[in-house]
């Protein structure tokens, strides 16, 4: 089978969809598919038979949902909102788990860390914050000394965190530490979305410049730049076969990359005349989801021989 | 008296001296004798004419000359006697005259004609003789037909038979074009007397030529040949048919006539022209040189004349000696008759050599004005024009071509041309043009398409956003260069390096700036004078927001070019857009004092734009708002001098005028701007805020919306905040607070999106708190909104960005929550104040979004701050795509101007090897030929270029003179050119951009008229009378031409002759 879309959502919520995110729930085997967009409702859909179903409508967010991530295990979804709370559900109840008020502008996009333990934020003043999933309380907090921290990431073993600026650096702390052991100026402009590869070696960023960069993470060597996407790069995603990434794009795409000849394998240009936000991998590597400014939510088939 | 006999009477005696007409005595004696005896006149006459006869014609002069004292006249009737001896004189005269070519022996020979007539006329006013002398007198003299023709009729009417009048009458009649009544006069003549001399078959022979009865033609011919084996006119009559049958045999036939001809009369001008003509086809030009030059002394019709030297300057032509051409077709044209253009042809090329095309033109339009329909000449006149700034004149180029194209559409050059017509107005034509030229050329010519036509069908799909295709024929282009290396390595490899060029510009279009980036750094290691790249390159690093890099590359460029215009204008941008003012102003008011580009519409835009942004500070200085406004002002206006159809200062001054309040005056000024185009986002915002200014928000809404949509790729804060203003503004608080939020989610840092959310929240959540239907739901919902905001205002009251809002107003708007919060129910009165109060807060202080609120002052502010903001934004975006398109065009067209710039011979050279190349008919032409035409094709580029910049867009003015500058370098610079367009426009202003790009666009243009260049070439070298494929068309119109004039000489010949025939007779 090749690239192709294979469902779409329409409508699937009442406004632009900002954020997205899959998962397995390891427990009940549920293919998770979680949504949060400007109309302050988070939804979570059951990926099965080739459909989404709308499982629950998670209220409670004020100002729109920015991001969302999926726990390791499937277990747990984080939420973040542009009033700068921060919520954890429950997955297999649709129930709050835990609201974590970060102040007026203390936290942007969220990232769980590889045990669950910890949510990561950036914040206004460039700092990165960890918060107990379990207190609800802010943790640690380390200093970027840099700008508004736009993107934020936890390497699958756990041992650094990324964060994306405003201007365009990226700062690698080491976790073991706590310290700050790579700051990349790669890029000049904000730095939407940040992954890294699922062995924890390759670190990607997608800019406003319209390009992605690929790191190698332990030496913060410059492993590659790719550029195909004509404007700004707002999300990007490492797929599990460890090779492949997607990225998503202001201007309407999603493109799906080989990290090893940086290539462009497939662009797919179903979101018609609209952002998209955001573009997430299954834990097989096998489909895609992406959301979109046009309220819909699209899963693409993705042919890992490519 | 015996008929082999004269008797002289002698005196007083009845005794007579005969003399035998076989042996006539000396000349002297018999004039002695005749005065001594006072003989009549009669006698005199008789024995005159008989020395004529006998060839003693200077004892016929003196005899008639003496007769006129000596002679007896005291008989009866001498009167006839005596007219017969002066006009028998007089028309010798005449005869000699005519024969004569030095002028003022000529005049003189007519002035005693002239004498004798008048003489004549004293005595018997009416004879028929003296009248038919007359005639042919006046119409050797020339110009006097019409009085000639009366008399001839005056005569006729006396007698109808009368042989010369007829013969005279056929022979005005020829030469007013009337060839039947010419021949209907010779048959008359000729049933009157059977016996007419060879000349009245020549006549005839003529007139059927003329009437294209060419067998007739030949008879007749041949019958005059038989009456007099000595007639030269019909030896070269029937050359000359021999000839126009164009058979290898029947050439050489008439070849052979000539060559009779010659031997019987060297000196007969139109025999040496016709061998002239003929040696020129032999190629050999000394002796057409030798003949032409021979005939152009033997003869006094300046009809003839004009050939000689036509002849004479088709021979240098085709040595390529230029200046010698030059002269002679100059010389030709002057001499020649309306209806000989063939040296106005000859003499537009050389024009073109010299560059001089308004002249060169001037000649074309001749040829056509001649022989309407000549499709060499359309095609010429086409790809002259087509060069031309006046649309008109494109216009007529586009005509010329089109009919070209329809009457032949096997030919290629004109197809081709046609197509670089169109890729200024029409791409979609201008594509299929150029692919009916491909087809042409696989099919018919089964040439390869050479790589410059490759390369500009490549740019017009670029054009037309078709990337794909683009890139399959950048790449085929690029292929059939280094296929051609071997040919011409220089040539190649810069058209290789244009379609490098291209393909880079291509692949940015593409996004796929890494590609770009290694091709232009390609391209920079084996030319590293090419501006454009490094121009390139530092936009593509300031479009990654890296400035200093940016920067860089364009201090670059300067290295090479101090003066560039686009990198000042780049740099200039950097500064604008770090609100840089002062060094921003410098760069600008830098280009604009070089004399090249002292009237550079793009600085001189962004310096107004600059004046306009200092009025978005509110200023308490009036007189100095004013003076801003005014400067503003000055320079927009400088700009529309020199362009009349700029949008962008247009745009300016619509700002100006808002910010001075006459805000209907403004409107009127946008919507004309954006009725020019509808890809300038400047003046959709601009208009959308003279909307809100006039309170109809439902339209500004829209207005924003659709710019939003069109221009940003949807996420521009700026434009979402003044959306989100005209939603507030018109009540819509939803609505507003979802574009905040959007705007806010693109742009977390921005406290001002923050205060006005909190802003917006508190306001809507006081009317839900207000509404007594509000379920408990939504009234939670709106006490947490009212906190959140509360939770804003606090924040920022103390973190809050200084310069963009009123802090304490933000720690007063806290206050007011907490009292909101906790006196939910206190009274309405109550509410209203705080509702109020923060709309008060906005007017004071919230710059931003409120800004509209503050007052009219900051609207128009905003307004102007948009102008000029917005120009940045929208060069970055549609600006710079446009822009980018139809630079790679230009690039395209960079490389043949480039080409054009490099020394005339390279030019020459490459036009040549392309044409031999691309065009089988060009192929045939002789090198000669082709390096005059090259020449001029090479010209045309040139001015293609400029034509183009001045084309594409209203604005391009300065295009020209960009233009200029970039030739001076080779291709290399050239096609910076194209890109410093590009380059520019994506910089910043979009207006200065778009101007840059169209003027790159001429650039590129030419670039991409390489390939039409070429066919240029080749086409001149195939109009060239010069070679071969004169032979073709021009060739027989000048043989016919040259009939022509034998005919009409012909016909004054022989009446010429005839008079003096008659008169013996």
């Amino acid at each position: 089978m090749n690239h192709s879309l294979i469902f779409k959502q329409e409508q699937a919520h009442k406004d632009s969809i900002w954020t997205c995110a899959w998962g397995r729930n390891e427990k009940d085997g549920i293919e998770n598919i979680v949504s949060g967009s400007i109309d302050d409702t988070v939804k979570v859909w059951k990926w099965a038979d080739e459909k989404l179903d709308l499982r629950f409508v998670l209220e409670g967010h004020q100002l729109g949902v920015i991001s969302v991530d999926i726990n390791p295990t499937g277990t747990l979804a984080a939420t973040s909102s542009l009033d700068s709370h921060v919520k954890v559900w429950d997955l297999e109840t649709g129930k709050l788990a835990k609201s974590i008020d970060a102040g007026p502008v203390d936290a942007w996009t969220v990232a769980f860390s590889p045990d669950s333990r910890f949510l990561a934020s950036g914040s206004h003043t460039g700092k990165v914050n960890l918060f107990g999933v379990d207190s609800g309380r802010k943790e640690t907090s380390m200093d970027t000394r840099g700008k508004f921290t736009m993107s934020i990431a936890y390497s699958p073993n756990g041992k650094y965190i990324a964060s994306g600026a405003l201007d365009g650096i990226v700062n690698v702390f080491d976790m073991t530490t706590g310290k700050l052991i790579h700051t990349l100026e790669g890029h000049a402009m904000a730095i939407r979305s940040i992954c890294f590869s699922p062995d924890s070696q390759l670190l990607v960023t997608g800019s406003d410049d319209g390009q992605i960069k690929i790191y190698d993470v332990e030496h913060a060597n410059l492993a590659g730049t790719v550029s195909g996407h004509g404007s700004w790069v707002l999300s990007t995603a490492f797929s599990p076969d460890n090779t492949h990434f997607i990225s998503g794009s202001s201007d309407k795409t999603v493109k799906i990359w080989n990290a090893g000849t940086r290539q462009c394998v497939h662009t797919f240009y179903e979101h018609t005349d609209q952002v998209v936000w955001s573009a997430k991998y299954n834990g097989s590597g096998t489909r895609v989801v992406s959301v979109s400014d046009d309220r819909a939510l699209h899963v693409y088939n993705c042919p890992i021989a490519t | 008296m015996a008929a082999g006999s004269i008797e002289i009477p002698l005196r007083d005696t009845d005794e007579v001296i005969e003399l035998d007409l076989d042996q006539l005595p000396e000349g002297d004696e018999v004039l002695s004798i005749l005065r001594q005896e006072v003989a009549p006149l009669h006698i005199w006459v008789t024995l005159a004419l008989e020395y004529y006869k006998q060839g003693f014609v200077e004892d016929f002069v003196k005899i008639l000359e003496s007769s006129r004292t000596d002679s007896g006249i005291d008989y009866q009737n001498f009167e006839r006697d005596q007219m017969q001896s002066l006009d028998t004189l007089a028309a010798y005269y005449v005869q000699l005259a005519h024969k004569e070519k030095n002028k003022d022996t000529k005049r003189e020979l007519f002035t005693k004609a002239t004498l004798l007539y008048t003489t004549a006329d004293k005595i018997i006013m009416y004879d028929q003789n003296h009248l038919l002398g007359r005639a042919y007198f006046c119409l050797l003299e020339g110009d006097k037909m019409d009085q000639a023709d009366a008399q001839f009729n005056f005569v006729l009417n006396q007698s109808s038979n009368n042989i010369p009048s007829l013969l005279g009458k056929a022979c005005i009649a020829f030469n007013k074009k009337e060839f039947r009544s010419s021949l209907a006069y010779y048959k008359k003549a000729l049933r009157t007397n059977p016996n007419c001399p060879a000349s009245v078959r020549l006549g005839m022979g003529h007139c059927f030529v003329k009437l294209n009865r060419l067998e007739k033609a030949r008879m007749a011919f041949e019958r005059a040949l038989q009456l007099d084996p000595q007639c030269v006119g019909a030896l070269v009559g029937l050359a000359i048919l021999e000839l126009n049958s164009k058979a290898q045999d029947a050439i050489k036939n008439g070849v052979q006539l000539l060559s009779k001809a010659y031997t019987i009369d060297s000196s007969n001008p139109m025999v040496l022209n016709h061998l002239a003509n003929h040696f020129f086809y032999k190629k050999d030009y000394q002796k057409v040189q030798f003949l032409a030059l021979h005939a152009f002394h033997n003869t006094e019709n300046e009809a003839m004349r004009a050939e000689s030297c036509y002849q004479l300057a088709r021979a240098f032509h085709v040595q390529d000696d230029y200046d010698q051409a030059f002269q002679y077709y100059y010389q030709s044209t002057q001499f020649a008759p309306t209806n000989f253009v063939l040296p106005f042809f000859g003499l537009g090329q050389m024009y073109i050599y010299r560059g001089d095309n308004d002249n060169a033109s001037q000649c074309f339009e001749r040829v056509l004005k001649a022989q309407p329909g000549n499709y060499e000449t359309m095609k010429i006149l086409g790809s002259l024009y087509s060069n031309s700034f006046d649309q008109d004149k494109k216009d007529t180029a586009k005509q010329h071509l089109k009919k070209v194209t329809e009457q032949f559409p096997d030919d290629v050059e004109a197809w081709i041309e046609l197509a670089q017509i169109l890729e200024q107005s029409d791409v979609q034509g201008a594509l299929s043009a150029y692919g009916t030229a491909t087809r042409i050329l696989k099919e018919k010519v089964q040439a390869d398409v050479p790589p410059e036509i490759l390369n500009n069908v490549a740019a017009l799909h670029f054009r037309l956003g078709n990337f794909q295709e683009a890139k399959k024929y950048y790449e085929a282009s690029q292929e059939r260069s280094r296929n051609e290396a071997q040919h011409d390595e220089t040539y190649y490899s810069a058209i290789s390096v244009t379609t490098t060029y291209n393909l880079a510009r291509l692949y940015e279009s593409l996004n796929e700036f890494d590609k770009a980036d290694k091709l232009y750094r390609t391209i920079l290691r084996d030319h590293p004078n090419y501006v454009d790249c490094y121009l390139r390159l530092g936009c593509m690093a300031r479009d990654r927001g890296q400035i200093y890099e940016a920067s860089d590359w364009f201090k670059e460029a300067l290295q090479i070019n101090q003066d560039h215009p686009d990198a000042w204008s780049l740099i200039g941008n950097l500064h604008l857009a770090k609100h840089e003012w002062g060094p921003g102003q410098k760069k600008f008011e830098r280009i604009l004092q070089r004399p090249g580009t002292k009237d550079d519409a793009y600085s001189l835009i962004a310096l107004g734009n600059v004046w306009l942004q200092t009025l978005h500070q509110p200023m308490k200085d009036k007189a100095k708002e004013k003076r801003h406004q005014d400067r503003a002002l000055a320079m927009y206006k400088q700009v529309l001098r020199n362009d009349d159809r700029n949008i962008w200062a247009a745009n300016g001054i619509g700002c100006v005028l808002a910010h001075k309040g006459c805000v209907g005056e403004g409107r009127d000024v946008f919507a004309q701007v954006r009725e020019a185009t509808a890809d300038f986002c400047d003046v959709w915002l601009n208009i959308a805020h003279i909307y809100v200014e006039q309170k109809q928000y439902v339209a500004a809404v829209q207005m924003y919306e659709n710019c939003l949509k069109k221009f940003f790729k949807s996420h521009n804060e700026e434009v979402m905040l003044y959306l989100a203003r005209a939603y507030f503004r018109c009540g819509k608080l939803q609505e507003c607070k979802t574009v905040l939020l959007k705007a806010r989610h693109i742009s977390p840092h921005d406290t001002v999106l923050l205060y006005n959310i909190a802003l917006v929240q508190q306001k809507l959540a006081t009317s839900i708190l207000k509404d007594e239907k509000s379920n408990l739901k939504t009234v939670l919902t709106a006490v947490r909104d009212l906190e959140l905001a509360h939770r804003y205002f606090s924040y920022l009251s103390q973190h809050g960005d200084r310069m963009k809002y009123d802090l304490n107003q933000a720690g007063l708007e806290a206050r007011n929550r907490r009292d909101m919060s906790d006196s939910e129910d206190e009274g309405g009165d109550r509410r209203d104040k705080k509702r109020r109060k923060p709309r008060k807060g906005k007017e004071g202080k919230d710059k931003k979004k409120k800004e509209k609120e503050e007052d009219d002052g900051l609207s128009a502010k905003q307004r102007r701050k948009i102008v000029s903001k917005a120009y940045i934004s929208s060069s970055n975006e549609s600006g710079s795509e446009k822009e980018e398109l139809q630079i790679a065009d230009d690039g395209g067209s960079g490389s043949g101007s480039g080409s054009g710039n490099e020394g005339v011979s390279k030019k020459g050279r490459r036009i040549m090897s392309s044409d031999s190349d691309s065009d089988g008919e060009a192929a045939k032409s002789d090198n000669d030929r082709k390096s005059g035409s090259n020449r001029g094709s090479g010209s045309e580029s040139d001015r293609r270029s400029n034509k183009g910049s001045g084309s594409e867009k209203g604005s391009g003015k300065d295009s020209g003179s960009e233009s200029d500058a970039g030739s001076v370098k080779s291709n290399a610079s050239n096609k910076s050119n194209a890109s410093k367009a590009s380059n520019r426009s994506a910089a910043s202003h979009a207006s200065n951009a778009s101007n840059r790009s169209a003027v790159s666009n001429a650039s590129n243009r030419s670039a991409a008229s390489n390939a039409s260049n070429k066919s240029g070439g080749s086409n001149a070298s195939n109009k060239s009378g010069g070679s071969p494929a004169s032979n073709k068309s021009g060739g027989s119109p000048a043989s016919n031409h040259s009939d022509n004039e034998g005919g009409s000489k012909k016909g004054s010949d022989s009446g010429g002759e005839s008079p003096a025939n008659e008169n013996s007779d």
